[in-house]
């Protein structure tokens, strides 16, 4: 389904020097990325500084992912080649050209991320520059690309909108860097995009991205710019599209797709990442996000998680971070991401807070979070609002445990709410 | 990949959607995902898709624990066996076929085969489905979604705990083993995206001495069957109902909906917008549900909440206002 680019016709050398002088480019795509984070998961020291490809966080696609899936849908692309590990195919391309690092973040142009190379003589050092530039950035090589000679800009874009359960089309014709005001609209088919007030070249274009957007199960698609030529014909300079996690079952070809991690800010978060890019996480761990207070948070449920943390601010307290995990997840990996939450430095307190649970095992849980507390050692104030399934057990489970470890806990239930739990440990860090 | 042929060449789901129209407004339509118009008798009969697997087989267990008349269900290639002395059935045609009057259904088989088994429903006739799987892609749920619309078939869910009410009934897992040892009947709609929350919420009215009518868990997904406009209309043509109780989390379309509606409830809603400590994390990802987004433009949770009490809608942070300000609308009427 997917085309792959051009086998590499003449060899590079001198690129390949570039490429093996780059720091963390280490040529850990595709497939190959599965063996990385075994690698990572098994390491003793997990690296912030080499973060973990395919994450299962996130679907978003670099460019040149982005562009093959558009090719596929036989929307123009630039003619271009991958400048990765392997040697370049220059054969394609024509000069000028552009230089572009295939990270996430937007606004490449203007953070110096894609460069313009006038001829063959100025690619070496554009690419030093680039490699420069992304020292710091998940970057999944670069895609060099010939210059195309256009006359006018449009900005077109599809997402699904939350509100209606239909698509949302957003067009502009004045697209590029700065796109002042769009025309958007909603459609449920085909036929009402080829129905829709707009040139003839961007309305085929907007057809041939919903097909795209159906088959490979697409949260959403943007093309800006869309380089409208002088005969008319239009060609993708850009594309950004993330896919939808939870279709991965039917999409095998995904696994060749080149994910950059989000960018972790700490080991934990790395470490982290990499346990939910083990198998079988999905739904059950959810984010982590590492902050800078003294109070770590294990938390239970999508909503009862922001309560939980608006009661600890409420309360005076400050997290230590945000996480959560829910849908009764298994105890083994609640151990493990509890873990690597509590090994933050600094804690004077734990919170474990949820909602009432309506299936969840407590005791499984709740025990499951004791275990990693014990493992790293702690010996810091423990405060328990949970109910649900088994509490009963929980709680005497939890007794049992604070007086064999010496360690300080309260349980409250139900009848307790999450704002009073909030205080008492708040209480219990400042006595700490 | 094969729904990726069907979807172009389904017709328009709900005819009396506007056309999508010019510049930006598109927020501003309205819905109408069909809804039930009344509460289930206690006695209704429900099917299980789904029975014979773990969570199918322990969800009927609590289900006919707590007098709910579960009479089948329905895993393919098992039919014949039992599940809590309730008769298997290889589709839910066959089902039907044996408990005619059966036109409830809650599905729990796995995100793959979701959208399979609600096609299977509503075209043997089931008119309102439960749909508990989590994780099902979102391009299945706009399908499914529309299925449902056209032949005005109530879906809640995806990814829902489920439902309860007063006469005692419910589906799914909402209240877990036993809730209505825990909670008590009243007049109150308890609404919300989190299944968690809808379970904390009632339990916590319970706890202040005000009782429930009827519970929903939306689910937070992107796109959902029964959305918090869906229910809360529902709750307000509901005669058993005085007072709804809603909780939000940031980024549903229905706080954007309230602000830009003219439309007054016609019953007093509290709303339990939570969130204030998203402020502090990165915006542009989801935290808890995949629904629960803030954008890079969006105003914070408090500036949003003040918003909506200025629209004139009782919005608190906190479960301690929440009960609060439901106090304060038992003690100024006392019907309820």
């Amino acid at each position: 389904m997917h085309p792959t680019w051009k086998a590499p016709a003449r060899q590079v050398t001198a690129f390949r020097a570039h490429l093996q002088n780059a720091p963390h480019r280490a040529p850990n795509f595709g497939r190959g990325a599965r063996a990385f984070y075994d690698e990572q998961t098994s390491s003793a020291s997990l690296d912030a500084r080499h973060p973990i490809w395919n994450s299962t966080l996130h679907m978003k696609l670099i460019e040149s992912d982005g562009k093959r899936i558009l090719e596929a849908a036989k929307i123009n692309i630039p003619s271009g080649c991958v400048i990765d590990a392997s040697a370049p195919d220059l054969s394609m391309i024509t000069f000028p050209a552009y230089l572009k690092a295939q990270v996430l973040q937007g606004r490449r142009g203007k953070s110096g991320l894609v460069l313009r190379v006038e001829d063959e003589a100025g690619l070496p050092t554009a690419i030093t520059s680039l490699q420069t530039a992304t020292n710091d950035i998940p970057c999944a090589g670069f895609l060099l690309e010939s210059a195309v000679d256009h006359e006018s800009e449009w900005l077109v874009s599809m997402e699904i909108d939350s509100a209606s359960g239909r698509f949302r089309i957003a067009t502009s014709s004045d697209g590029g860097m700065s796109v002042a005001s769009a025309q958007t609209f909603l459609v449920d088919s085909e036929d009402e995009i080829s129905a829709l007030d707009l040139p003839e070249n961007v309305r085929l274009t907007l057809v041939k991205l919903f097909r795209a957007f159906i088959q490979h199960d697409a949260l959403s698609m943007e093309i800006n710019p869309l380089a409208i030529r002088s005969d008319k014909s239009c060609v993708a300079l850009d594309a950004k599209i993330e896919l939808d996690d939870a279709a991965a079952f039917r999409h095998p070809e995904w696994a060749d797709l080149r994910i950059p991690p989000e960018r972790a800010h700490s080991e934990r978060e790395a470490a982290y990442a990499a346990l939910l890019a083990q198998a079988g996480h999905r739904g059950t761990l959810g984010r982590y996000v590492e902050l800078d207070g003294d109070i770590a948070l294990i938390l239970s449920g999508g909503g009862a998680s922001l309560v939980a943390m608006d009661a600890l601010k409420a309360a005076g307290g400050k997290a230590a971070n945000y996480v959560e995990m829910s849908g009764n997840p298994d105890p083994v990996e609640v151990t493990k991401a509890s873990k690597i939450v509590l090994s933050k430095p600094g804690i004077n307190a734990i919170w474990i807070a949820g909602s009432f649970a309506n299936f969840t095992d407590i005791q499984g849980t709740v025990n499951a979070v004791l275990a990693a507390i014990q493992d790293l050692h702690l010996h810091v104030p423990v405060v328990i609002r949970r109910d649900g399934p088994n509490a009963d057990a929980a709680v005497a489970d939890a007794k049992r445990w604070s007086e064999a470890n010496n360690v300080s806990l309260r349980f409250d239930r139900a009848d307790v709410d999450l704002d009073t739990s909030a205080r008492a440990v708040v209480d219990a860090a400042h006595s700490a | 990949m094969k729904h990726s042929l069907e979807l172009p060449s389904l017709p328009r789901a709900c005819p009396e959607l506007a056309e999508g129209e010019g510049p930006g407004e598109g927020l501003r339509q309205k819905k109408n995902h069909p809804m039930i118009q009344s509460l289930f008798p206690s006695d209704t009969p429900v099917l299980i898709q789904g029975i014979t697997g773990k969570e199918g087989a322990r969800m009927t267990a609590w289900l006919v624990k707590s007098g709910v008349n579960v009479v089948g269900g329905v895993t393919p290639g098992k039919a014949g066996q039992t599940v809590e002395d309730r008769p298997v059935f290889d589709t839910v045609l066959d089902a039907k076929n044996a408990f005619p009057h059966c036109t409830t259904t809650s599905i729990v088989v796995p995100a793959s085969r979701v959208l399979g088994a609600v096609t299977e429903a509503i075209g043997a006739g089931m008119r309102f489905i439960h749909l508990l799987t989590e994780q099902i892609p979102v391009h299945d749920v706009i399908i499914m979604r529309k299925l449902a619309a056209e032949s005005q078939v109530t879906l809640l869910g995806p990814s829902s705990i489920g439902y309860l009410q007063y006469p005692k009934f419910r589906l799914g897992y909402l209240g877990g083993e036993s809730p209505f040892e825990t909670i008590t009947e009243g007049s109150t709609a308890v609404i919300s995206t989190s299944g968690g929350m809808t379970n904390e919420l009632m339990t916590s009215l319970a706890r202040n001495g005000i009782g429930t009518r009827v519970a929903m868990a939306l689910g937070g997904d992107r796109v959902i069957g029964t959305t918090l406009g869906d229910a809360v209309a529902f709750a307000e043509q509901l005669a058993e109902v005085k007072l709804i109780v809603c909780f939000v989390e940031p980024g549903r379309p229905f706080l954007k909906e309230l602000l830009s509606s003219e439309h007054r409830l016609s019953k007093p809603l509290v709303l339990f917008l939570a969130g204030d400590a998203l402020d502090a994390l990165p915006r542009g990802v989801a935290y808890g549900h995949t629904g629960t987004i803030l954008g890079e433009g969006d105003a914070s949770i408090s500036e949003t909440r003040d918003a909506l009490r200025a629209h004139g809608i009782a919005c608190v942070g906190t479960m301690s206002d929440c009960i609060t300000e439901v106090k304060q609308f038992v003690t100024r009427d006392a019907s309820l």
